[in-house]
C-alpha cells in the first residue's frame, strides 16, 4: 500500500495538498484521527490547533516524514520544508547551507545559492557562520534553502514561532512577497491565530488530532487586523479552541 | 570638576603635544607600549624560574649530589656538547619519526574502524566489544608479545605506539558520528542529499571535533608508549640517552632524555591545536 499516492501534474483539477481520512498513530497513541482536507494550487492553508494536537504530524505526512496509519495524502509537485529550528548545519556557511542537496556543484551550485539568499535579503551573510546569526536571519536562510529547490508545495512548521514579535511582522511580509512571486502553495503550521488569519487564504483548526473548523479567507491583503471580519475570525477560532478570547 | 579632567586626559589623547626633535619619546608613547608587552607570560615564568635557580643552588651548594641529580647547568653542558656533533638532532628524529609512524598506523586503523561501527549498526556489533576488550588490557603490558612478533629492534616501539594510539581515537571518532543530530539526517533526507554529501558534508564535519579530541589523547599515549618501546632496546633515539645515563650513572644524560620527551609532545599537542584552530573555524566556544 502506498501511503503517499502522488498525483501527476496533468491532473489539472488536483489539488497541490490534500489529505483523506488520514489516521496516525505513535504506539498506542492516536495523534490523527480522520483528517480529511485539500488546498487548490497556489493558497496559503494554515493550520492552526494547540501543542500535541497533531498539526505538526499532519505536517511530516505531507513532507513524507512520517507514513499515515490509515487513509491517504497527496501532494502534487515537489516538497521543501522549514523547520521551526532553522536546523541550519553550523559547520556549513550560509550560502552553503542554502545550497545543501542540490544536485550541481562549482560555480552554479554558489551562484544559486546567493540568488536566492538575494531573495530573502542575505546576501551580504553568505559567508557567515550560522552560529553568528541572529533567529529572523536563520529563520531566512532555512527559508532559502527550502526555496532553492524552487518547490510547487513550500511547508511551513511554526518557521515563525521563536521569532520576536517585530521579526515575525517582517517573516510575515517577507513570505508573502516570495509567495506573490513563485506562486507555490503554502501550508503554514501554526499556533498564532492572528498570524494565520492574517496570512492565510483558508484556515483549518485542529484539536485532539480532529478537524474542529474550517473555513476561507477571501479578504484581500494586507489585512487590518482591526477589521470588524477578523475580529470575529479570531473569536471562531479562538472559541474552537476553548480559549476565551481578549 | 571630574568632567574638566576627563576632558583634559581626552583631548591630550587625541592632539599629542608636538615634541622637539631628539627628544625623549612622550611618557604616552612608552605606556601604549608597556600595556602591550606580554606581563602575563613574564609573571608566569616567575615560579619555574625560580625552581630552577634552587635546584641549581642545591647542587652547587654540595646539597645534591650530581650523581643522584645533575644540577640544571649540566644537563645544559650536555645538550651543549650533543648538539655541537649534531648526534642530538639525530636521536630526536629517530624518536619522533617512530612516534609518527606509529600514530600513522595505529591512526589508520582506528579511523577505518571508527568510521565503520559508527556508521552501522552491524559493524558497532562486531567491531566495538572486541575492541572494548582489548582496551581493557593495558597496551603497554603487550610489549613482551611485541617484541616477540615484531622484534626488539624498530617493531617493538612502533607496534606499542600504534597500539596504544589506536582506542581514544576511534572512541572518539566513534561517539563523534553517532553523536550527530538526527534531525540533521531528517534535514538531509528533505533536502535530497546524496549519500556522498550527507557523509562529507554532515557526519564526517559533524564528527570532527570529538575525532581531534581523540587525536590529542591519542598523542599523549603515543610519547608515553615511545618511552617505554624505547626503554626496552635503546637503539638511537631519545631512549638511548636515557639508556646511556642510566648505564654510566650520569643524571644529566637522563634529565636532558625527559626535557626533550616533554618538548616534543607539546611541541605535537600545540600542532592538533592549530589543527583544531584551521579545521572547526565554526565551532566557536564560549570563551573567546
Amino acid at each position: 500500500m502506498t501511503a503517499v499516492a502522488r498525483h501527476t501534474a496533468v491532473e489539472r483539477e488536483a489539488p497541490a495538498l490534500s489529505a483523506a481520512a488520514v489516521r496516525k498513530d505513535f504506539g498506542e497513541r492516536t495523534v490523527l484521527d480522520g483528517v480529511s482536507l485539500s488546498v487548490p494550487r497556489g493558497r496559503i492553508l494554515a493550520i492552526v490547533g494547540e501543542s500535541g494536537c497533531g498539526k505538526s504530524t499532519l505536517l511530516r505526512l505531507f513532507a513524507g516524514l512520517e507514513t499515515v496509519t490509515s487513509g491517504s495524502v497527496g501532494v502534487d509537485g515537489n516538497v521543501s520544508i522549514a523547520f521551526q529550528d532553522s536546523r541550519l548545519l553550523p559547520w556549513l556557511k550560509v550560502w552553503e547551507n542554502v545550497a545543501f542537496g542540490l544536485p550541481v556543484s562549482g560555480a552554479e551550485r554558489r551562484a544559486k545559492a546567493l540568488a536566492v539568499l538575494e531573495e530573502v535579503g542575505l546576501r551580504r551573510l553568505s559567508e557567515a557562520w550560522p552560529a553568528t546569526l541572529s533567529g529572523g536571519e536563520g529563520q531566512r536562510v532555512a527559508l532559502a534553502r527550502a526555496l532553492i529547490r524552487d518547490p510547487s508545495v513550500l511547508l511551513l512548521d511554526e518557521p515563525f514561532g521563536a521569532l520576536d514579535a517585530l521579526t515575525r511582522i517582517r517573516m510575515h511580509a517577507l513570505l508573502l512577497g516570495l509567495w506573490k512571486k513563485h506562486g507555490f502553495t503554502v501550508a503554514l503550521v501554526t499556533h498564532d491565530v492572528d498570524e494565520a488569519l492574517t496570512l492565510a487564504d483558508s484556515v483549518v483548526v485542529l484539536g485532539s488530532g480532529r478537524v474542529l473548523d474550517q473555513f476561507d479567507i477571501p479578504a484581500s491583503r494586507p489585512r487590518n487586523r482591526l477589521d470588524a471580519t477578523f475580529g470575529r475570525q479570531r473569536e471562531r477560532v479562538l472559541g474552537r479552541l476553548g480559549v476565551p478570547s481578549l | 570638576m571630574a568632567f574638566a579632567q576627563n576632558d583634559s586626559i581626552g583631548s591630550n589623547r587625541r592632539h599629542p603635544a608636538p615634541r622637539a626633535p631628539g627628544a625623549a619619546p612622550t611618557i604616552y608613547l612608552s605606556r601604549v607600549a608597556l600595556r602591550r608587552f606580554p606581563w602575563s607570560i613574564v609573571r608566569r615564568s616567575i615560579t619555574p624560574i625560580l625552581l630552577i635557580a634552587i635546584w641549581q643552588y642545591a647542587s652547587l651548594a654540595g646539597w645534591v649530589d650530581p650523581s643522584v641529580l645533575a644540577p640544571p647547568s649540566q644537563v645544559w653542558a650536555t645538550f651543549v656538547d650533543l648538539s655541537r656533533t649534531g648526534e642530538i638532532l639525530t636521536h630526536v628524529f629517530t624518536s619522533l619519526q617512530r612516534v609518527l609512524l606509529g600514530l600513522a598506523i595505529g591512526g589508520s586503523v582506528a579511523v577505518v574502524l571508527g568510521v565503520v561501527s559508527g556508521l552501522s549498526r552491524f559493524g558497532e556489533e562486531a567491531i566495538d566489544p572486541p575492541l572494548q576488550m582489548i582496551r581493557a588490557m593495558p597496551s603497554l603490558g603487550t610489549a613482551p608479545l611485541l617484541v616477540i612478533w615484531l622484534g626488539i629492534d624498530e617493531g617493538v616501539k612502533v607496534g606499542l605506539v600504534a597500539i596504544g594510539v589506536v582506542f581514544p581515537l576511534y572512541i572518539n571518532l566513534y561517539k563523534g558520528i553517532r553523536g550527530i543530530d538526527p534531525r540533521f539526517a531528517e534535514l538531509a533526507r528533505m533536502c535530497g542529499a546524496s549519500r556522498r554529501e550527507l557523509l562529507s558534508r554532515v557526519i564526517l564535519p559533524g564528527a570532527l571535533p570529538s575525532a581531534l579530541v581523540g587525536l590529542r589523547l591519542s598523542l599523549g599515549i603515543a610519547w608515553l608508549s615511545l618511552v617505554i618501546g624505547e626503554g626496552i632496546n635503546a637503539q638511537g633515539g631519545i631512549g638511548y640517552l636515557v639508556a646511556q645515563g642510566r648505564n654510566a650513572l650520569q643524571t644529566d644524560w637522563i634529565i636532558l632524555g625527559l626535557v626533550l620527551y616533554a618538548i616534543l609532545g607539546l611541541l605535537m599537542e600545540a600542532l592538533v591545536r592549530l589543527l583544531e584552530k584551521r579545521l572547526l573555524p565554526w565551532n566557536r566556544s564560549f570563551l573567546k
